[in-house]
């Protein structure tokens, strides 16, 4: 059994959408894979226990018999960090060595997750970094565009000082795409004279990290008043329909799959926000549209939402959704694998594997 | 066309009542006492008689073709009565019930549904939700108005059937004729443009009259009005012109009101007069519908009081008509018939004691020089003015005179008697001048848009299949909004010249490329995430030398990670610095009810703050682009003023030529500006798109 950590620096790098990718891969191939996770967050409520979102998540798509609590062994709740600073004892290697040995006993491949930086988990007094080391893996680090290209390779190159031989190879992703042609051509070359190498290179994809209107309706708090069959479209952008029509047409123009917060009373907004490309109306402050309204959204299949919020918060709580939710909606799950599959050399992958 | 909606021989009412409180007792009871001499069938499946005709359980049971078919039955019933109905047996109808679209989407689907089924079986359809149609020339009252109108030539149509009741209500009150009426309901079939058509052959009408919230399809609306206008003149209000009456309309009907720049260029440039109210709305179709338009601009007044005759003066020195200079035989003559004290010149004071007889030489005296065109006859009633017999005297003359004649008879009960001759004599009058003088502009200026032909020029050589390929290129990419590269690189393919730009990725290479390309130059961040340059300090001008270009650079750097750190920066443009000449702005948005609009104004402050554009529908003629540079206020500026050389607009015009061809040719082009454009002094041939926007459709 082989194991390879994926781990980044920095947070909503992309190490799902990496993970999702090689996952499949072998298991179309029909090899056992199987995921772990050492240090959880993100914990959300699964029948009354507090588990980590991406196990649940992958747990379900890659079918695992394997329990939450097996495949995440330690999730850092409120509770847990209450007892650490109480001065608990909290014995996270042997957990997660426990928890390891149980999951991979069955598989060929184990792909285990890391969170954050390589420090995570440092305060139970065990580290993600220690984990990898002990449970044997190699680091495949998938790293995020962000400010420019020196700063990313300043992270990746971080890494391997960290790492050393540890290190397998490196995913660059979110690259913009009028860079792309300078990490193929500067970054790739460059890293690989420093001993690092680049397994692929992944370009900035709105769909991934858009949102389904469903979501949205849920994370807002929001009533759906029609087309309750258009709630798996994603969503890219937010923008506020606060302006006269005719500015608001050309700024509507210029962003597609948007959804458009905009008050219930205006009418005239939401009917300009239908003649462009538009995914949901979210109407704000619990104010209902006139029936015109919604036979229009109906005949162009628009949902529409209607929040108790007001404007502000409406936006405030979007943007906290958005490029957040990861990968759970299957239209972002197809997009994710024909990326994955189209943009990584999985051969190096493979022969480490082997 | 609309099928056998006008003048029909027979006319079935399905869902006629004998109760007094139901619609279909009300159309039935108007088609009977309008008069209809044509074949009326009563529909109700209770059978027996009604208003002493046999009526029919159901429209099988009619013997022949029915010409026209009203429903006044609940929606469902309507649907089965259509399916029931043998095929071909009627192919009008008119579905004054509602309960289909406007009530929300569950009408809008059955609404849906009675579209193909009446598309299915060739049936026309007014409505549904409408008031219903009247046709006095041939005695149809087929609505539920709570009276007929007398016969006339003004035809009217209207979205808004409380509206009609209104205007109908206005007619019969004053005796306004009308050969047809209108009401569009949801435009389920039939709409404004069907109307407009349906109107330009028909004999009994001059004038047509709309009311209008929004229009289905604008491009046909545009083709058939200006074809229409030149026969007929067409006057519409079109309500929603502002953001408050816009979201009304919003909910009213569902539909978008449109922008009012495009409504009021698109209603200019086809010859569609606009009125801003239901009152100009009459005050218009009263003027069309008993005068001649005036043949040329030149008006006169006639009045019998100083002060009302100065204000129409001032009225129609605002305005474009003018007041007529008479000739030395009329000022002798008028000399002859009026007293010594009168105003012999324009306006024409007649004082006042003046009677019935001194108005009457006055305006026979007026009517036959040559240089007047319109005359306009002001009265106030003094104690020994005899209104009455004064707008007998103006009716009689009227009758024979060979120049349109108008009133302003202003006044409370003292004129009222008068004012009814007047408009029983197809005098036009109005209460105040003002509101004359704008009817009278409004004719004048029907008159001229009816004389001009559009002639397109010759469309110019371009690299349309380089155009094709970038736009391809970005709809692939889902790129909405173009890179400026892209944009230069189209703005060239049309022939537009671009300054010469190349990027330059660091401080050594903008300033080997200044060196390059020659000094002055102009240094802009390079990014595909800045659209607003300017607003982050990401703009430089006339960089003079090394020095300057490399500061430039650190400070457009520094300017742009600090307004936007996570763009990403390509480095610098480094651009010719075009100098001299002024800035004008070229403009397009795709508007959503006419298409492409064009836009002109002058470029920077004047165009964000004054407002100071013109617009037209494209594609536009050579003359079309002219107007929309003399439109604007600060055309003189162009024009060249205090010794300044004017500048080219010969180029102007050819850009806007270029631009128009260029949205016309790429639909899929939906917001685009040139600003700035540089104009150059006369003759100089040649013009710069100095920078460029564009947004594109990506499906």
């Amino acid at each position: 059994m082989k194991s390879i950590f994926i781990g980044s620096v920095t947070e909503h790098s992309g190490k799902n959408l990496v993970v999702l990718g090689i996952a499949h891969r072998y298991k179309d191939s029909g090899r056992k894979v199987g995921y772990f996770k050492p240090f959880g967050q993100s914990p959300v409520d699964n029948q009354n226990i507090a588990s980590d979102e991406d196990a649940i998540f992958f747990k379900k798509v890659l079918g695992l018999r394997d329990t939450l609590s097996e495949i995440c062994p330690v999730t850092l709740t409120s509770q847990t960090m209450g007892e650490l600073y109480g001065g608990g004892q909290f014995d996270a290697k042997a957990k997660i060595q426990k928890a390891f040995a149980k999951v991979s006993a069955d598989k060929e491949v184990m792909l285990v997750s890391g969170f954050g930086g390589f420090a995570g988990g440092c305060c139970t007094g065990y580290s993600q970094f220690d984990a990898m080391r002990d449970l044997g893996c190699k680091a495949l680090i998938v790293e995020r565009y962000s400010t420019g290209e020196r700063d990313l390779i300043d992270r990746v190159m971080g890494i391997k000082r960290l790492a050393g031989e540890g290190l397998l190879g490196v995913v660059l992703n979110m690259i913009p795409e009028c860079k792309l042609e300078l990490f193929r051509s500067k970054v790739v070359p460059f890293l690989k004279s420093k001993g690092i190498e680049t397994f692929g290179i992944i370009p900035e994809d709105p769909v991934l990290h858009s949102v389904s209107v469903r979501e949205i309706a849920a994370q807002l708090c929001g009533k759906v008043l029609c087309c309750e069959e258009e709630l798996d479209h994603l969503v890219e952008r937010a923008i506020v329909g606060a302006m006269n029509v005719d500015s608001a047409l050309k700024y509507f123009r210029k962003i597609n799959n948007k959804a458009v917060v905009t008050g219930g009373d205006r009418g005239d907004i939401q009917l300009a926000a239908m003649e462009t490309s538009t995914r949901c109306l979210i109407l704000t402050g619990d104010l209902y549209p006139h029936q015109n309204i919604m036979t229009v959204a109906v005949e162009k299949k628009i949902p529409i939402i209607v929040v108790p919020y007001d404007t502000l918060t409406t936006i405030d709580r979007f943007e906290a959704v958005l490029g957040h939710v990861g990968l759970r909606d299957d239209n972002k799950i197809d997009r994710a694998l024909a990326i994955v599959s189209n943009c990584i050399d999985f051969r190096p992958i493979e022969a480490y594997v082997k | 066309m609309i099928g056998h909606l006008f003048g029909p021989k027979s006319v079935a009412v399905v869902g006629a009542s004998l109760e007094e409180r139901k619609v279909g007792y009300a159309v039935l009871n108007n088609m009977v006492t309008c008069g209809y001499q044509g074949k009326l069938y009563p529909v109700n499946p209770k059978g027996g008689e009604m208003m002493g005709r046999k009526v029919y359980k159901t429209l099988n049971d009619i013997d022949g073709f029915i010409e026209l078919v009203v429903f006044v039955i609940p929606p469902l019933h309507i649907m089965q009565a259509i399916r029931d109905a043998k095929p071909n047996s009627f192919d009008t109808a008119i579905i004054i019930s509602a309960g289909f679209k406007e009530t929300g989407p569950d009408g809008a689907k059955l609404e849906n549904e009675l579209k193909a089924l009446c598309k299915e079986r060739n049936i026309r359809v007014m409505g549904p939700n409408c008031l219903g149609f009247i046709d006095t020339m041939a005695k149809v009252n087929a609505s539920f108005s709570a009276g007929t109108p007398v016969e006339g030539n003004i035809a009217f149509f209207t979205q808004s059937g409380a509206l009609g009741t209104a205007v109908l209500d206005w007619a019969i009150k004053e005796k306004i004729g009308m050969s047809k009426f209108m009401s569009l309901g949801n435009k389920m079939d039939m709409n404004e443009v069907d109307m407009l058509e349906a109107l330009a052959d028909d004999p009994d009408t001059h004038v047509i009259l709309g009311y209008l919230e929004g229009i289905v399809d604008g491009r046909r609306f545009i083709d058939v009005a200006q074809r229409v206008s030149k026969k007929k003149p067409i006057i519409i209000t079109k309500s929603g012109s502002t953001a408050a009456g816009a979201r009304a309309i919003s909910s009213h009907t569902g539909t978008l009101a449109g922008s009012e720049n495009a409504y009021k260029a698109a209603f200019e440039q086809f010859g569609i007069i606009r009125s801003s109210s239901v009152e100009e709305l009459f005050d218009l179709a009263m003027a069309f519908s008993y005068q001649s338009v005036p043949k040329g601009d030149n008006m006169v007044i006639v009045t019998n009081a100083g002060g009302p005759g100065i204000i129409a003066a001032d009225a129609v020195e605002k305005s474009t008509v003018k007041l007529a200079s008479l000739t030395k035989e009329t000022v002798d003559k008028l000399k002859e018939v009026l007293p010594p004290v009168a105003a012999l010149y324009n306006p024409v004071d007649i004082i006042g004691d003046a009677r019935d007889d001194r108005y009457k030489n006055a305006v026979e005296i007026l009517e036959k020089d040559p240089n007047v065109d319109s005359i306009m006859v002001i009265l106030t009633p003094q104690s020994m003015t005899n209104a009455t017999e004064i707008a007998r005297a103006i009716a009689d003359t009227n009758t024979r005179s060979s120049k349109p004649i108008f009133t302003s008879f202003m006044g409370g009960g003292l004129v009222e008697e008068g004012a009814r001759i007047l408009n029983e004599n197809k005098v036009p009058n109005y209460l105040y001048p003002e509101r004359a003088v704008n009817s009278i502009e409004a004719m004048i200026n029907y008159r001229k848009r009816s004389e001009k032909e559009r002639v397109f020029s010759a469309p110019f050589g371009v690299d349309k299949k380089k155009v094709k390929e970038v736009i391809a290129r970005n709809v692939s990419r889902k790129v909405s909004q173009l890179p400026e590269t892209d944009v230069r690189e189209i703005l060239q393919a049309y022939g537009f010249t671009v300054p010469k730009t190349l990027v330059a990725e660091s401080e050594y290479d903008a300033v080997y490329t200044a060196d390059t390309m020659g000094y002055p130059v102009v240094l802009k961040v390079c990014s595909p995430d800045i659209i607003h340059k300017s607003d982050i300090g990401g703009v430089k001008v006339n960089l003079k030398n090394a020095d300057e270009v490399r500061k430039a650079y650190f400070d457009i750097m520094a300017s742009a990670k600090k307004a936007m750190p996570q763009a990403v920066i390509h480095g610098v443009q480094v651009c010719e610095m075009c100098t001299g000449g002024k800035e004008v702005i070229l403009g397009m948005t795709n508007d959503p009810t006419f298409g492409q609009m064009l836009m002109f104004g002058m470029g920077g402050v004047y165009v964000e703050v004054l407002k100071d554009v013109a617009f037209r529908i494209a594609p536009i003629t050579g003359d079309e682009a002219d107007g929309m540079v003399r439109e604007i206020k600060m055309f003189p500026l162009l024009q060249g003023v205090r010794g300044e050389a004017g500048v080219d607009l010969v180029t102007i015009r050819e850009a806007l030529l270029r631009l128009s061809q260029l949205v016309c040719d790429f639909p899929e082009i939906m917001e685009m500006d040139i600003n700035p454009l540089k104009v150059y002094p006369k003759a100089s041939g040649k013009t710069v798109a100095i920078d460029a926007r564009m947004t594109i459709s990506v499906g």
